[in-house]
């Protein structure tokens, strides 16, 4: 914490340091600098607070549509009913304010690179020096023939995006017929969290196994291999049967056929490149991925399906008073994570604070320490570190922990997978 | 795929087994690069180790108020591998001799919460 009341006392005397941390918006001097934000996820958010951290007086708007956010880094055990939904929502509340920052409840639909403003749904111009957008990926439905957003928010949820559409995934698979299908297509990268769809699956077969011990989890993958496929395939065959006649989980690679070209709601089935039919009960679409629409509607995506950026320090190709992180930007060979998200985020706050008071902004590094699940009793980790160098963002290390059952290190596993979940809100939101 | 260094030490000490995906560049490639400071690099630990370090749980320890020395031969344990555990030999070898140092010093500055007065939850 630097807004220390030392701090504010300095800014705003006694008076007001008493009234404060609980800060109002409204104190912070109309003259001073400000740092405008699209996108209340974790990008947006941990720019939020970790510019406050370093600049006790710079005035921090954060536009948001939602009031509260849902996190989707442990929405998969949603599914198997170790978590709740409201365990992975969190609120506005310390950023705005703990952090002093004025959260505008607003969508963000257009900017003026010369005037320096950002429209909003409501009408509202809100000026800005500089401009942080992280308005996380969109979807492309139509990559599957026949799905669309309709379909998603309907019977066919993705749950890319935990909300009511985790919710409405986990009735559909707990309330099928014994003996069920379900069906989960896997998207091609680039996409958000690798391991998720695995992780997944893990998940909805831990509980049937319990609850529908002769359903059937087949996933169809756009991709010939995936990550941590040893660490799954591993636990599938212990828990699972995988590879047998009677295995719960069932993985078809891209190159025997696995990718899902369209689907029929009507007959509840997909078909894949070989020209397959399958049938299932419950049908699974995690869609390709590309940049937000904001991107898109703001020219950021400069024609392409990600934003470019600086790779130095996430500074938008199209204005240089604009910084694109998370997600939606093409950050290779960085991967889409939370993770990674927020510590994007505070470099760029460095950046920024660097400019503020025409400093040096040093020099970055990203770490994406990644803690994943394949059930309650089976953890991995991965653990990458980039590095800016010559130019361009290297990976320096990636290293997954080693394949094995030993109970200890797996329970250690899933205790620093659960800590690491809720210390990563925390670290975000509080 | 590059698996430059210590690959034997690995296998022998047997809890990390390389994965066939596995990458690894010792860090004095990038000791002609600019600095990077101490905060830089710590505030890269926080979704574990909390904001600034100050956070403790049941999995990590609290990095913040930490002694400099001690922090310093933690890491460098971690790092030669000396000392095993779940994820922190990953994550220490991929700094300098002289990032942890100023790692040390970020966190060896800022005030320990007690841990009585957090919660777990
Ligand atoms: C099932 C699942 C599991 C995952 N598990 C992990 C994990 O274990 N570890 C990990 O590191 N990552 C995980 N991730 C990935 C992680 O959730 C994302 O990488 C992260 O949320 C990216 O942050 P972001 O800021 O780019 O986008 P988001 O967090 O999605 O935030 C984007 C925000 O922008 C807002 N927004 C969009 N458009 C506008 C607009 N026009 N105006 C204003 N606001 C707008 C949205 O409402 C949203 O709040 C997981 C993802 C999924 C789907
Ligand atoms: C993925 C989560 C994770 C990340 C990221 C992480 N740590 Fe740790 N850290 C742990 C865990 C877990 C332990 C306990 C030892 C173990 O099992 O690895 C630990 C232990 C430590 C300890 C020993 C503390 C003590 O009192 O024994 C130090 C020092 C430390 N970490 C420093 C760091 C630094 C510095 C970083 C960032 C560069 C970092 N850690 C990043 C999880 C993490």
């Amino acid at each position: 914490m630097l807004l220390t009341r030392r701090d504010l006392i300095k800014l705003f005397g006694a008076s007001a340091a008493t009234a404060a941390l609980g800060v109002s918006p409204k104190a912070f001097s109309a003259s001073a600098p400000h740092l405008v934000i699209v996108g209340g996820g974790v990008g947006g958010t941990a720019t939020a607070k970790y510019m406050r951290m370093l600049d006790p007086s710079i005035r921090i708007t954060l536009i948001e549509p939602n009031r509260e956010y849902v996190f989707c880094p442990g929405s998969n055990e949603v599914l198997n009913d170790e978590v709740t939904l409201a365990e992975q929502t969190v609120t506005y509340d310390s950023i705005r304010n703990r952090y002093g920052v004025n959260v505008v409840l607003d969508k963000a639909t257009a900017i003026d690179y010369d005037k320096k403003t950002v429209r909003t749904a409501k009408g509202e111009r809100i000026a800005y020096d500089w401009l942080v957008v992280s308005p996380g990926p969109d979807f492309v439905f139509d990559a599957v023939e026949g799905y669309s957003r309709e379909l998603a928010e309907g019977d066919f949820p993705h749950a890319w995006k935990a909300g009511p559409q985790t919710l409405k995934l986990k009735k559909l698979y707990q309330g099928m017929r014994t003996g069920g299908v379900v069906v989960i297509s896997a998207p091609p990268m680039p996409y958000r969290c690798p391991p998720a769809p695995y992780e997944r699956a893990s998940f909805m077969a831990e509980w049937l196994k319990e609850h529908n011990p002769t359903a059937k989890i087949l996933i169809l993958d756009s991709k010939p291999d995936f990550i941590f496929q040893p660490h799954y395939e591993t636990y599938w065959k212990e828990k699972f049967g995988y590879g047998t006649d009677n295995a719960m989980i069932e993985w078809v690679g891209e190159h025997n056929g696995g990718k899902v070209v369209s689907l029929d709601p009507n007959t509840r089935s997909v078909k894949t490149a070989d020209g397959e039919t399958i049938k299932a009960d419950v049908i699974n679409i995690i869609p390709v991925h590309k940049a937000g629409k904001f991107a898109f509607d703001t020219g950021l995506t400069m024609g392409k399906q990600w934003v470019p950026i600086n790779p130095f320090d996430f500074r938008s190709k199209v204005d240089k008073n604009v910084f694109v992180i998370g997600d939606t930007t093409e950050a290779d060979p960085m991967v889409k994570t939370g993770y990674l998200a927020s510590n994007q985020a505070k470099w760029v706050a460095q950046v920024i604070l660097a400019e503020m008071t025409g400093k040096d902004p040093g020099y970055p590094l990203w770490t994406n320490n990644c803690v994943a699940m394949a059930g309650e009793d089976f953890g991995m980790t991965i653990t990458d570190t980039f590095r800016y160098h010559d130019g361009k963002i290297e990976l320096q290390e990636t290293i997954q922990s080693p394949v094995n059952l030993n109970p200890h290190l797996n329970a250690e596993r899933v205790a620093i997978a659960r800590n690491w979940q809720r210390t990563f809100r925390r670290d975000i939101f509080e | 795929m590059k698996r430059i260094l210590l690959l034997n030490l690995l296998l022998t000490i047997g809890l990390n087994a390389w994965a066939e995906s596995d990458i690894f560049i010792p860090p004095e490639r990038y000791a002609k690069d600019p600095a990077v400071s101490g905060r830089v690099l710590g505030d890269n630990c926080s979704a574990c180790h909390g904001t600034r370090g100050a956070v403790f749980d049941e999995s990590m320890p609290p990095l913040a108020g930490m002694d400099r020395d001690t922090f310093i031969k933690l890491m460098k344990d971690f790092k030669n591998e000396v000392r095993p555990t779940i994820v922190m030999n990953d994550v220490a070898k991929a700094y300098t001799d002289e990032e942890i140092e100023r790692m040390a010093d970020y966190f060896s500055s800022i005030p320990a919460l007690p841990w009585k007065k957090q919660t777990l939850h």
